[in-house]
């Protein structure tokens, strides 16, 4: 049996309009509000606006889903994009290799010259050309180093992990990372450069 | 010229009608209803009641007649069509598959502005209850026992949600 219909104010419809649009009402309070529907306009015009309300908050909530599934998809595309520039890296590296191997051969750079000062080390001597011994031996331990943090680069697109085996929390290369460094061979155009005699006239 | 046809209501003041409260008389019918399709039908024969009688209501309550018999014609509709239970379920279709042109949509884009404005204005609390009663679908009974909050606490929250995203709703543009 139907209650007869209450009086009810605009708060009051708009809450029991949601709870019945949500089927949150029991049966006989759901049967009371059609009884309300039948003579109140506004309780018809309370019911389209929950309904409206809640087709608004549920849109509202699955494009917000949807992009936050997007964003998730991005982000792991992204995380195997990245697979790219492994040998973008690599290739990087050995263009400054090749540099670094041309700028350290160019003529007259090691090899003795007349113009070097007398009685001092034709390497060592600073004409704008040369570098001395222990210019080179640092120009190789940075580029060793480079060539260490480019290796690096490329584990840590494949595996996060590698920063913490590699790098400490500010950055810096680990103790196990500056072995890797030590392990680096010097290459023998180096080596041989290093190992010039100090006098040019004592080859001859 | 037949007198039934004299007495009938002039279509443009149906066409205003339909104009002005088409919309939301179809989402009255929706909340009825809780199927579109079953809307759609009572707006139809609604709309042919209004043609045969709409001349004998008063100018100032034709949209409450409207509403009148759209209400009648979709009892009459309802009775005679079984309709499921998942009340939300398909309310949340509505919504999401009708992606009819916009003036035949019965979702305004500026209301959908409106409640998401409404939404990011909300406190947090009241927030989550919202997305967990409407777009997730549970019942107070079960947001309290996640929440872990009594369920008066669950209900007042929601309410007060309602209470905000109505007066945004509302309020003039």
């Amino acid at each position: 049996m139907n209650h007869p219909p209450k009086q009810l104010n605009s708060a009051d419809l708009d809450w029991i309009a949601f709870q019945y649009v949500t089927d949150g009402l029991s049966e006989s309070a759901a049967a009371d509000f059609e009884a309300t529907l039948r003579h109140d306009q506004s309780a018809r015009e309370a019911l389209a606006s929950a309904v409206e309300m809640t087709q608004a908050v549920t849109m509202i909530e699955s494009v917000a889903d949807r992009g936050a599934a997007c964003r998730s998809e991005h982000t792991v595309g992204r995380r195997h994009g990245d697979v790219w520039l492994a040998p973008v890296a690599w290739l990087t590296v050995a263009a400054l290799a090749c540099m670094t191997f041309v700028v350290l051969w160019q003529p007259g750079r090691f090899v003795p010259s007349s113009g070097s000062s007398p009685g001092g080390h034709p390497v060592a001597a600073r004409d704008g050309a040369g570098f001395d011994s222990g210019e080179l031996a640092s120009l190789w331990v940075s580029t060793s180093e480079f060539l260490v943090t480019a290796e690096l680069v490329e584990r840590e697109l494949f595996d996060v992990a590698a920063d913490e085996e590699f790098l400490g929390p500010g950055g810096e290369l680990h103790d196990s990372a500056e072995a890797d460094v030590d392990r680096l061979e010097a290459p023998s155009w180096m080596m041989a450069a290093l190992t010039l005699p100090s006098d040019p006239n004592a080859q001859e | 010229m037949t007198a039934d046809n004299q007495a009938r209501i002039d279509p443009a003041i149906i066409e205003a009608l339909l104009a002005d409260h088409g919309a939301e008389l179809q989402r009255f019918l929706i909340g009825v209803l809780r199927d579109p399709q079953l809307a759609g039908d009572a707006l139809q024969n609604a709309l042919v009641k209004m043609v045969e009688r709409g001349h004998t209501a008063q100018e100032e309550t034709r949209k409450a007649w409207l509403f009148r018999v759209a209400y009648n014609e979709a009892l009459l509709l309802r009775r005679r069509q079984a309709t499921g239970n998942n009340v939300l379920q398909r309310i949340a279709r509505t919504a999401i598959t009708e992606a009819a042109p916009a003036d035949e949509s019965v979702l305004r884009d500026e209301v959908v502005e409106r409640v998401r404005e409404a939404l990011d204005q909300l406190p947090p609390d009241q927030r989550t209850m919202v997305r967990m009663r409407i777009y997730e679908q549970k019942t107070f009974k079960v947001i309290a026992e996640e929440l872990q909050i009594p369920l008066g606490t669950a209900l007042s929250r929601m309410r007060a949600a309602l209470g905000q995203l109505r007066a945004r709703l509302t309020e003039p543009e």
